[in-house]
């Protein structure tokens, strides 16, 4: 098969992904430290005004493992946007559940994940973005490379979180203003 | 990301860098490259910035030369990549017939939208797929086509164009970061 995604490939994974609850609930013990992230994220007024302006329906496929630590903090940053504009539905599937799909979306010759890719309403592919967002790989690289002095946009302090929400935030924007502008939409919604 | 290493080392081959694809342009469409080139030298920091990249990558830009959001960010990618020295190498190759794989592959919400860039380790495996607009175009666009109903709260920026420079080097930087950290990488330069 030639590459690329297709609508009906997202569509039929995206019906056997799992919500929130029911991802968690697919192994308790490793869902903890999922739910612990999650009670620590914060939107301030200002984000969740405006998810709560997003019109257009965008479901959200989250490739992920329950197991791994940066989808751990990822995840739940990810739940907590969803949570505040009702038009997102975020769901998530397991890696090891949608081989083919992580084919299409190696990264750097690995099957890395967090992969999160977002849909219009039909599924039809809008954009894909993983592993680490840019003030994640920041943190990662000031903690594990060692300067002697500050990489040039190193965070000051313990900000990862709210980082994450920033920058998450950036991208559901993005792909939500594709959509709202996007001619075949408008079209169809007479909007 | 989106595509494989090998489609992605033949289109690279194919491809031109910014100058000869812009002088092979019609000529009325030259000006709006040039234009923005001329604006987008970096600032100190993002000079800065740009200086503590390590390891070599390939961006391979897909675009139309009568598209103004391709000229303005293949503008800023250029600048960038020259101030990478030979770090990031930079090829541009059209929305035409010869790269069909690559386009048909690599559709927008069901339209075959330009600018998409992809972000390559050294080695032409796929690290990152950008396109079409970013999200500070898409805020623009939206304030003028949507007036007050606009799903927007940020701010218009002082300068537009700018912007778009330091979005594109956002994500180079991450990619960079990527790149850097990249356990295979690491073991490939001893770093």
């Amino acid at each position: 098969m030639p590459p690329g995604l297709r609508a009906r490939q997202l569509e039929e994974a995206f019906e056997s992904a799992l919500g929130w609850n029911e991802y968690l609930e697919s192994d308790p013990v490793k869902a903890e430290p999922w739910q612990e992230t999650r009670s620590q994220v914060q939107l301030d007024s200002d984000q969740e005004r405006l998810l709560s302006m997003f019109t257009r329906s965008m479901p959200i496929l989250m490739i992920s493992g329950i197991w791994c630590g940066d989808c751990v903090r990822q995840g739940p940053v990810l739940q907590a946007l969803a949570d505040a504009a009702p038009c997102i539905e975020l769901k998530y599937i397991d890696r090891d559940a949608a081989p083919l799909l992580m084919e299409e979306v190696a990264i750097n010759d690995g099957h890395r994940v967090p992969v999160v890719l977002f849909m219009a309403e039909d599924f039809e592919p809008v954009s894909a973005m993983g592993d680490r967002t840019l003030r994640y790989y920041r943190h990662l690289a000031s903690r594990n490379l060692g300067p002697s002095c500050p990489l040039p946009g190193a965070p000051a302090g313990d900000s990862l979180l709210e980082d994450l929400v920033t920058d998450w935030l950036d991208e559901f924007e993005r792909v939500h203003l594709l959509l709202r502008l996007s001619g075949r939409l408008r079209t169809a919604h007479k909007d | 990301m989106l595509m494989t290493a090998a489609i992605l080392h033949d289109a690279f081959q194919q491809g031109i860098p910014f100058k000869e694809f812009v002088e092979a342009g019609e000529e009325h469409h030259q000006h709006q490259w040039h234009e923005r080139h001329g604006l987008l030298e970096l600032d100190q920091a993002q000079a800065a910035r740009v200086e503590s990249f390590t390891r070599p990558m390939k961006i391979l830009c897909l675009t139309g030369q009568w598209c103004g959001d391709c000229a303005l960010q293949g503008a800023a990618l250029q600048r960038i990549s020259e101030a990478a020295g030979d770090l990031v190498e930079l090829r541009f190759i059209p929305r035409s017939e010869e790269f069909a794989e690559l386009i048909v592959a690599n559709r927008i919400n069901d339209g075959y939208r330009v600018p998409l860039t992809w972000f390559m380790a050294e080695d032409y495996h796929p690290c990152a797929r950008f396109g079409d607009r970013t999200l500070s175009r898409y805020r623009s666009m939206a304030r003028k086509a949507l007036g007050d109903d606009a799903p927007v709260i940020a701010q218009p920026s002082d300068d537009p164009v700018r912007e778009v420079l330091g979005e594109m080097l956002d994500e180079v930087e991450r990619v960079q970061w990527l790149l850097r950290l990249s356990p295979r990488l690491r073991e490939l330069h001893g770093d």
